[in-house]
């Protein structure tokens, strides 16, 4: 298996009716209430790769400490993400994604 | 706050970019903590007609009404006993069963349990009725591989399995 995507801690429920589900192969409803999770850059590249449009090159990313650099080509245009934040917390709300830097 | 039916705490794992990538999912867990309480075993059981009764002292106590040649409708309970098998299943050998003041055959009563699973996802029935369950077959249904169950205990309402 590619190194790349690695969950450090992760904890999960499942509903007695999920389960139900589940064991009936109806489908499934998991609950996701801890996610540690780390990328190598190596992971993120081949996400990227693989979510590129046919024919298209993909973008490739740099991580580096508190730094991460996007890069990418669009008819023949280049085009660079620098995001030198340190870091990103998502938040979930009533008004939806929170992305905050720091 | 109670248990749900399945809890799963602890996970650490390894998933595959490649097949993300490719809309796949590789997923290889190294560690995890699987509980399932009785209220899990419950939504499994239940549509069978089997109540369970408790999960405590290594053992798990279920409950059937059951029509039995002979003897008639009678409340069935069952003991089992759960540990780990070979193959990394998870095995339930039945210790003791009581059908009211009726004595009846063990195999027969066994066999009501069995039936009860037969066909479910991961669910192996022996020759002799015995009842093994091999979660790593039933998330690899999924793209994840399980290592071997390391531990197992059956307490509290709950049974749980240390990977």
């Amino acid at each position: 298996m590619a190194d790349g995507i690695r969950i450090n801690d992760a904890a999960v429920e499942i509903s007695p009716e999920g389960l139900q589900a589940l064991v009936n192969r109806q489908g499934a409803e998991v609950r996701v209430t801890k996610l540690d999770l780390t990328a190598s850059p190596e992971a993120l590249n081949a996400l990227l790769s693989g979510l590129a449009p046919e024919g298209q090159t993909a973008p490739t990313v740099e991580v580096s400490d508190g730094r991460l650099q996007l890069s990418g080509t669009r008819e023949g245009k280049s085009l660079n993400l620098d995001l030198q934040v340190g870091g990103l917390h998502l938040e979930f709300t009533a008004e939806g994604l929170r992305l905050v830097t720091g | 706050m109670a248990l749900p039916a399945v809890q799963i705490t602890g996970v650490r794992a390894e998933i595959d970019p490649v097949a993300l990538a490719r809309k796949q999912v590789r997923v290889e867990v190294s560690a995890g903590v699987l509980r399932i309480s009785d209220r899990g075993l419950a939504a499994v059981l239940s549509p069978a007609g089997v109540l369970v009764d408790r999960i405590s002292n290594g053992r798990i106590f279920l409950r059937k009404r059951q029509s039995l040649p002979v003897v008639g409708l009678v409340d069935v309970s069952l003991e089992y006993h759960p540990s780990l098998g070979q193959r990394g299943r998870i095995t339930f050998d039945l210790v003791a069963f009581r059908a009211g003041v009726f004595s009846v055959p063990g195999f027969v009563v066994s066999g009501l349990i069995a039936g009860a699973v037969r066909g479910k996802p991961g669910i192996h029935i022996t020759e002799d009725n015995r009842i093994e369950l091999d979660l790593g077959e039933v998330l690899a249904e999924a793209g994840i591989r399980l290592p071997a169950p390391k531990a197992l205990g059956a307490d509290g309402g709950v049974l749980e399995v240390a990977f």
